[in-house]
């Protein structure tokens, strides 16, 4: 798009081209993995459904079975209760205190999770302990989890895991720059896909195509990714070290205000289903509370809801917790309404693609798939350019291997948490899925290294992707999952719409493979030099 | 209501570039050349007329942000895209 000078697109062709074969494998992990994690409270609603569908996130009764639990929880797990919403609409309420872990480095929220029936009110399931030692026993909303955490920070422990995402977004973020800097013509050639041969021309049309619609939304999603990696595990420490000695409370306080001054003395907690009925009366559905200080003089609660139809930013209502007041919108940051505020609140938003139910999240799907789309071709472009060295071929497997192995772990993965929930795989369910992940990546890794052809590669990943799709649906069914029937009428719109999704992609894929079994192969055209050719 | 409209109209345009694209129908026509149907019924569109359509595609978008509908601003500039790039994809994978 800029004019530069050789030398210069040179150094951008170097940064754009080395960059992603740095980065690109585990930024194709992150970007793939986020793009289904859009879906993950749909794909928990999937795995785990209730045997219908629920009219409320948290119906009238709500109130009830918070205080059925806070009565049976010990007095310092009153300190401070998070509740949301998770597979098939169960209600899970987390009371915890913050306690000092065992290594004696770091604080680590220590509680009771209670699962509830929403319907009912019924307690399903309860457990006590650290968090960590809950999140082993605990079973709804894992398989949501399990991707978000790829997502979020490839499974590597905080902080290092979420400073390589930050780091992998940054990356993104240079690509976006240097692609759209040295593609002399992204506008004029965003309907330019020379299709024929699969030759080098045929791989540089794919990867500029995708890339040049993609850019606006790869550019966001890289920096609210950025912004969302390194905030906390970098930006707030940082900052705090800097202007506040290292006191990370310190900052929190001067940007958030200081806490209303401690009243341990008991006051009875008003009725938490009037306020959900004054938000629901706002034209907001509850997506979560929390609750400080329960049964306290001092007890503080705020409802934050999902996004109502037109608007983009989330809102958060704080109330009063004696009175059930409603004391007004809660800013995301500070104390009153700014400018900071609502760009802090953004970001969320835009990166998450969650404001507008299923409609924004199909198309954040579909923007998320071409970002994975973009880093495929541009690694293939780049091993490619180079096809007579035999190293890069070792990066072309590579590059096939995350392309297809990836989606087949995670499928995988998918397949040990519905064993595991029939009772057929016996232990924690969380384990479980990293085995069936690690067993599937080994395999396919194995296979990618050692089938003579390339395409033998792709084609014998692909149908096994394909196959597997189709298989994971099978799966659902047979382990006693609700049939077709029973889930239409029982409005369980996520089990219907994923299984048909997952019977098309699953379709598609083998449709393509044997097309490509059929067809001849092609003969690449050679460039004849009436058309341009952008890149260096 | 207006977000449909506004997707419809940056759809309606994108598709007329896309068919009337002077790079793309040039690419036909060399494949034509080596025994691939070319793209019959659709010439090259003069610059001016690209200019047009390049305008009112993007005038939904100007409108709603106008309008302060930042939400559907977000939808209509992803959803557009993905057709773009969809349909792109499809055009060139026809034989």
């Amino acid at each position: 798009m800029l004019k530069l000078q050789q030398k210069t697109t040179q150094t951008m062709l170097a940064l754009h081209g080395w960059g992603a074969v740095i980065f690109g494998l585990l930024l194709y992990w992150v970007i793939l993995t986020g793009t289904i994690a859009v879906f993950a409270d749909d794909i928990n609603d999937w795995a785990s459904p209730l045997p219908a569908a629920i009219t409320e996130t948290f119906p009238l009764g709500t109130d009830a079975m918070l205080r059925k639990a806070a009565a049976d929880v010990a007095p310092e797990y009153l300190d401070e209760l998070i509740v949301f919403a998770t597979a098939g609409g169960r209600i899970r309420a987390f009371f915890h205190t913050h306690a000092e872990a065992e290594d004696g480095e770091h604080p680590e929220e220590k509680g009771v999770l209670f699962v509830f029936d929403p319907e009912s009110g019924d307690i399903l399931q309860r457990f006590e302990g650290t968090q960590s030692e809950i999140e082993a026993q605990s079973h709804y909303g894992k398989l949501g989890h399990f991707l978000v955490e790829w997502h979020v920070q490839l499974h590597v422990p905080s902080p290092w895991g979420l400073m390589l995402t930050g780091i992998l977004g940054l990356s993104l973020l240079v690509a976006c720059v240097s692609g759209f800097a040295m593609h002399r013509h992204l506008i004029k050639d965003a309907f330019l896909r020379r299709r024929r041969g699969g030759d080098v021309l045929s791989h540089k049309d794919a990867h500029v195509m995708a890339s040049t619609w993609n850019l606006p939304f790869a550019f966001i999603l890289a920096f609210t990714g950025s912004f969302y990696s390194l905030a906390g595990a970098f930006a707030i420490p940082a900052i705090a070290m800097v202007a506040f000695g290292g006191d990370q409370e310190k900052l929190i306080e001067t940007v958030q205000g200081l806490p209303p001054a401690e009243d341990p003395r008991p006051a009875e907690m008003a009725n938490i289903d009037t306020m959900l009925e004054d938000v629901r009366a706002a034209g907001h559905r509850t997506r979560f509370l929390t609750v400080d200080h329960w049964g306290r003089q001092d007890a503080r609660i705020s409802v934050f809801p999902w996004q109502a139809e037109g608007e983009l930013l989330p809102k958060g209502y704080a109330f009063d917790a004696q009175t059930g007041e409603n004391l007004g919108e809660k800013p995301a940051l500070g104390q009153s309404p700014s400018l900071g505020s609502d760009l802090v609140a953004l970001m969320g938003p835009l990166h998450f693609g969650n404001f507008a139910g299923w409609l924004s999240k199909t198309v954040w799907f579909a923007l998320g798939f071409a970002g994975a789309y973009v880093c495929i071709s541009g690694l293939t472009l780049w091993v490619k350019r180079r096809e007579q060295q035999k190293t890069w071929q070792y990066l072309l497997r590579a590059t096939l291997w995350s392309a297809w192995g990836l989606p087949l772990a995670l499928v995988a993965a998918a397949a040990a948490y519905l064993l595991q929930q029939a009772g057929v795989l016996a232990g924690a369910v969380e384990p479980l899925m990293f085995k069936a992940f690690g067993l599937c990546l080994a395999l396919s890794g194995i296979l990618a290294g050692i089938v003579r052809r390339v395409t033998g590669v792709r084609r014998i990943l692909v149908i096994s992707l394909g196959l597997g799709l189709c298989a994971l649906v099978a799966l659902r069914l047979l382990l006693g999952g609700p049939g077709w029937v029973s889930a239409a009428t029982g409005g369980l719109t996520a089990v219907v719409v994923l299984d048909v999704a997952l019977l098309l992609g699953g379709a598609w894929l083998l449709r393509r493979e044997w097309r490509k079994t059929l067809a001849l192969p092609e003969e690449p055209l050679i460039d004849t030099g009436d058309m341009e050719v952008n890149t260096p | 209501m207006m977000l449909l409209l506004s997707i419809v109209v940056s759809a309606l345009s994108v598709t007329a570039l896309a068919l009337r694209d002077p790079k793309r129908l040039r690419w036909r026509q060399k494949l034509a050349r080596h025994g691939a149907s070319p793209a019959k019924g659709f010439s090259p569109l003069p610059q001016r007329q690209r200019r047009w359509l390049l305008t009112a595609m993007l005038v939904p978008g100007v409108l709603l942000a106008l309008a302060g509908m930042w939400a559907s601003l977000m939808l209509w500039l992803g959803a557009s895209l993905i057709y773009g790039w969809l349909l792109s994809e499809v055009l060139a994978s026809r034989p």
